[in-house]
C-alpha cells in the first residue's frame, strides 16, 4: 500500500468519509389514519424509520383514546355521560376531558360567548347534509340552553355538570386543537424534538424541519373555484398552531342565502362577518378555542379579541378583505391571484 | 515522415471511429456510461502529434460515427460532438501547459471531465429543464468518468510508449541499412 | 501497466485525486438534495406530462423522442421499467423514493415530487 502513497491516501479519504456521511442524516416520516371523524395526519423527523413509527404510532394512540372520551356522537364518551346526565347530576370525568373543558369554558369567557360549546342543543336542529334549517320557534325555545356559565366545573372533585335538562355539549369546535397538542407531548414523551400534527385543519408545528426550515402551512382559499386556486396564503410555522374556521365547509344555500356550520351562539343562526378566519397561537387548544369566536365577532372585534389575548390570525371578512395580525405579517405569503 | 504520419492519422481516425462503434454495441450488463475508449486514440495523438491532428481525429469520429448510426444532427450527435470538441479542446489547453505537466494520464482525465462536463450541460439546457435531476447525477458520471479517464489515460501511455517505440524501431533499422 | 502508473506525472496524480475526492463528496451530498415528495412527476423534453400520486401502484407507458418507456409504481417506489434508448441507465437506477430518474437519450425525466401541494406541509382550512 505504501508504495503508492497518493492511491492510499485518496482510497483513505474515500472510505472515511462514506463511513462518516450515511449516518446522522434525518429526514421525515408521515403516517395518516382516520380518527375523530377526520383524517389526522402525522409527520415527524428521526434519524431512523423505527422511532419515527414508534412515535407516531404512540401519538395516533393517543388521538384516538381522547377522541373516544370526548365522541359527541358516540353513547359511550365521557361527553354524552355529561350530555345525558345535564340537569341532573355531576359526571366524573378524565383529567384531559375536565382540561378540555376548562379551556372551552375559558375561550367561552374571553369571547363574551362568541364561542360556546353549548350551542349544541341548536346545531342539532340544522342538518346541512339534507339542507334542512329549524324554524324561527325551535330556535327561540332552545337559546335559553345555550349559555356557557351553565357548565359547573369542579376541579376538586373532578366532576362536570350542565345544570339545565336539557343542555347539549359539543367539544368539535375545539377538541382537534386540544388532541393536536396532546400529540405534541407524546412526541416530547418520545424524544422526537420536530413534528407537524394535522387533525383536518387544525395544525400544530413542532420545532424545525430536518433541513432547519419551518413547517409550511397552507391556508385554503374561501372561495376556491378550481384545483389552482386551493390555496389563499402559505404561512411558516415554528413551534406554533393554527386552525381555520370557514363558511365553506358545510352549508346548503336556500333561497339564495348561504347557511353554514358556524352558529352564533347568541342568535342560533350562521354569523355572517367574516367567511374565513385562521388563528395562529402557541397551541392547538388556543387556535381551536378562538377561530370560531373570532370568525363570529367579525374583523372588528375579532382583532380587539386577538390583541387582548396575544394571538394571531388572518380574517377575510365578508367583503373578501384580509385582515392580518402584526404577528404573523412577516411568515405569510399570499398567493398571486391573476 | 510526413507521409507516414498522414498514414498514421487516417489509422487512427479508423481506429478511433472502430472503438467508438464497438463501444456502442457493447451490450448493457456493463452498467452506466460508455467508457469513452476512443478517447485513448485522442489522447494518443495529442501527445504523439498535436492539437490539430487530435481535434481532427475527434471530429472526423464523431461526423463519421453519426452518420453511420444514423444519428447525424439528433440529440446523440449533438451531445456527443459538444462532448468530444470540449474534452479535446480542453485537453488541448492542458497539454499546452508543458509536457512535464500532464502525462497521457492527466490528459485523459481532463478530457474525460470536459466531455462529461459539456454533455450534461447540453443535455440541460436542450433536453432535461430540471435543474435538480442533473445536479443529482452530475457527481456519478463524474466519478464514472474520472475513473475510465484513468483506466484509458493508461491505455493512452502504453498505446503511446508502442507507437513511438516502433517509430524509433524503424529510424534504426534505415538507419544501419 | 506498472511502467504507464509510474511514469504519471505530480499533476496527474493530484488532478486524480481531487476529481475523486470531489465526486465522491458531491454524491454524498447529492442524496440530501433529492427532492422528495408524495407524486411521481413525469416530465417528456422538459414538459410536465404527468402527476401521479406515489401511494397507488400502477404501471404507465409513455412515448418520447427514442420510443416508447415504462414506468412503474409500487410499494412508494418509481422505476424506469423499459425503456428504448442506448444505454439503459435510466433503468439502471433501479427503485427510487426520492429525487429523479433520467433518460436522456428520451428525454424523460422522473422526479418525486409534489404535484399541486407546493411544497406545503399541510392545509388548513
Amino acid at each position: 500500500m505504501t508504495r503508492y502513497p497518493l492511491l492510499y491516501l485518496i482510497m483513505l479519504i474515500a472510505v472515511t468519509s462514506a463511513i462518516s456521511c450515511t449516518g446522522n442524516k434525518a429526514s421525515t416520516y408521515k403516517k395518516t389514519r382516520p380518527l375523530m371523524d377526520t383524517i389526522v395526519s402525522i409527520t415527524v423527523a428521526s434519524a431512523d424509520k423505527d422511532s419515527a413509527e414508534k412515535a407516531i404510532d404512540s401519538a395516533l394512540s393517543e388521538i384516538e383514546r381522547f377522541g373516544n372520551l370526548i365522541d359527541f356522537y358516540s353513547d359511550k364518551s365521557e361527553l354524552s355521560e355529561i350530555n345525558r346526565n345535564a340537569g341532573l347530576r355531576p359526571v366524573r370525568v378524565s383529567p384531559e376531558t375536565m382540561d378540555l373543558i376548562v379551556n372551552a369554558v375559558a375561550a367561552a369567557e374571553r369571547s363574551g360567548g362568541a364561542f360556546d360549546p353549548t350551542v349544541g342543543v341548536i346545531v342539532r336542529l340544522w342538518d346541512f347534509a339534507n339542507r334542512k334549517m329549524p324554524s324561527d320557534d325551535e330556535i327561540k325555545l332552545l337559546l335559553p340552553l345555550v349559555n356557557y356559565r351553565d357548565i359547573i366545573v369542579d376541579r376538586d372533585n373532578s366532576t362536570v355538570f350542565l345544570k339545565r335538562k336539557g343542555m347539549l355539549m359539543d367539544l368539535g369546535g375545539i377538541a382537534k386543537g386540544y388532541a393536536a397538542d396532546l400529540a405534541v407531548e407524546s412526541f416530547r414523551r418520545n424524544g422526537i424534538s420536530s413534528g407537524l400534527v394535522a387533525i383536518a385543519g387544525d395544525i400544530r408545528a413542532f420545532g424545525l424541519k430536518p433541513d432547519g426550515s419551518e413547517w409550511n402551512v397552507g391556508i385554503k382559499n374561501p372561495r376556491q373555484t378550481s384545483d389552482k386556486d386551493e390555496i389563499m396564503a402559505k404561512i411558516r410555522l415554528k413551534d406554533r398552531a393554527i386552525s381555520t374556521a370557514g363558511d365553506y365547509e358545510r352549508f346548503f344555500i336556500l333561497s339564495g342565502k348561504k347557511y353554514h356550520h358556524i352558529l352564533d351562539p347568541k342568535t342560533g343562526y350562521p354569523a355572517y362577518k367574516s367567511i374565513s378566519v385562521s388563528v395562529v397561537a402557541d397551541t392547538g387548544a388556543l387556535t381551536d378555542g378562538f377561530d370560531n369566536a373570532v370568525f363570529v365577532l367579525g374583523p372588528e372585534k375579532g382583532l380587539k379579541l386577538l390583541k387582548e389575548m396575544g394571538l394571531d390570525a388572518v380574517i377575510t371578512d365578508a367583503n373578501g378583505a384580509t385582515h392580518v395580525t402584526d404577528g404573523i405579517r412577516e411568515k405569510l405569503t399570499f398567493e398571486k391571484r391573476d | 515522415m510526413q507521409l507516414q504520419d498522414k498514414q498514421q492519422i487516417a489509422i487512427l481516425s479508423a481506429y478511433a471511429l472502430a472503438l467508438h462503434g464497438a463501444e456502442a454495441m457493447l451490450p448493457s450488463p456493463i452498467p452506466w456510461l460508455r467508457f469513452g475508449l476512443a478517447n485513448i486514440i485522442t489522447t494518443a495523438s495529442l501527445v504523439i502529434f498535436n492539437f490539430r491532428t487530435a481535434m481532427m481525429i475527434t471530429l472526423v469520429r464523431v461526423l463519421l460515427g453519426s452518420i453511420l448510426t444514423g444519428t447525424f444532427l439528433g440529440p446523440a450527435f449533438i451531445l456527443s460532438f459538444g462532448g468530444g470538441v470540449a474534452g479535446t479542446a480542453a485537453m488541448g489547453a492542458a497539454n499546452s501547459l508543458g509536457r512535464k505537466v500532464f502525462g497521457p494520464v492527466g490528459l485523459s482525465l481532463v478530457g474525460a471531465i470536459f466531455h462529461n462536463s459539456a454533455q450534461l450541460f447540453l443535455a440541460y439546457i436542450l433536453f432535461i429543464q430540471r435543474i435538480e435531476a442533473v445536479l443529482f447525477i452530475s457527481p456519478l458520471i463524474m466519478l464514472i468518468g474520472t475513473l475510465t479517464g484513468f483506466a484509458n489515460g493508461l491505455v493512452s501511455d502504453i498505446l503511446i510508449r508502442n507507437l513511438l517505440q516502433k517509430d524509433n524501431d524503424t529510424i534504426q533499422n534505415v538507419a544501419r541499412a | 501497466m506498472r511502467n504507464a502508473i509510474k511514469s504519471t506525472t505530480i499533476a496527474d496524480r493530484v488532478l486524480l485525486a481531487l476529481l475523486v475526492i470531489s465526486s465522491l463528496t458531491g454524491m454524498f451530498y447529492s442524496r440530501d438534495a433529492l427532492s422528495k415528495g408524495e407524486d411521481v412527476l413525469v416530465e417528456i423534453n422538459g414538459k410536465l406530462t404527468y402527476t401521479l400520486p406515489l401511494s397507488q401502484d400502477r404501471e404507465i407507458t409513455v412515448n418520447a423522442s427514442h420510443g416508447q418507456a415504462t414506468i412503474e409504481i409500487k410499494d412508494g417506489r418509481v422505476k424506469m421499467k423499459q425503456a428504448e434508448c442506448g444505454n439503459h441507465i435510466c433503468m439502471k437506477q433501479g427503485w427510487i423514493k426520492s429525487g429523479s430518474i433520467v433518460c436522456l437519450p428520451n428525454g424523460i425525466v422522473i422526479t418525486i415530487g409534489n404535484g399541486r401541494k407546493k411544497d406545503l406541509d399541510a392545509v388548513t382550512g
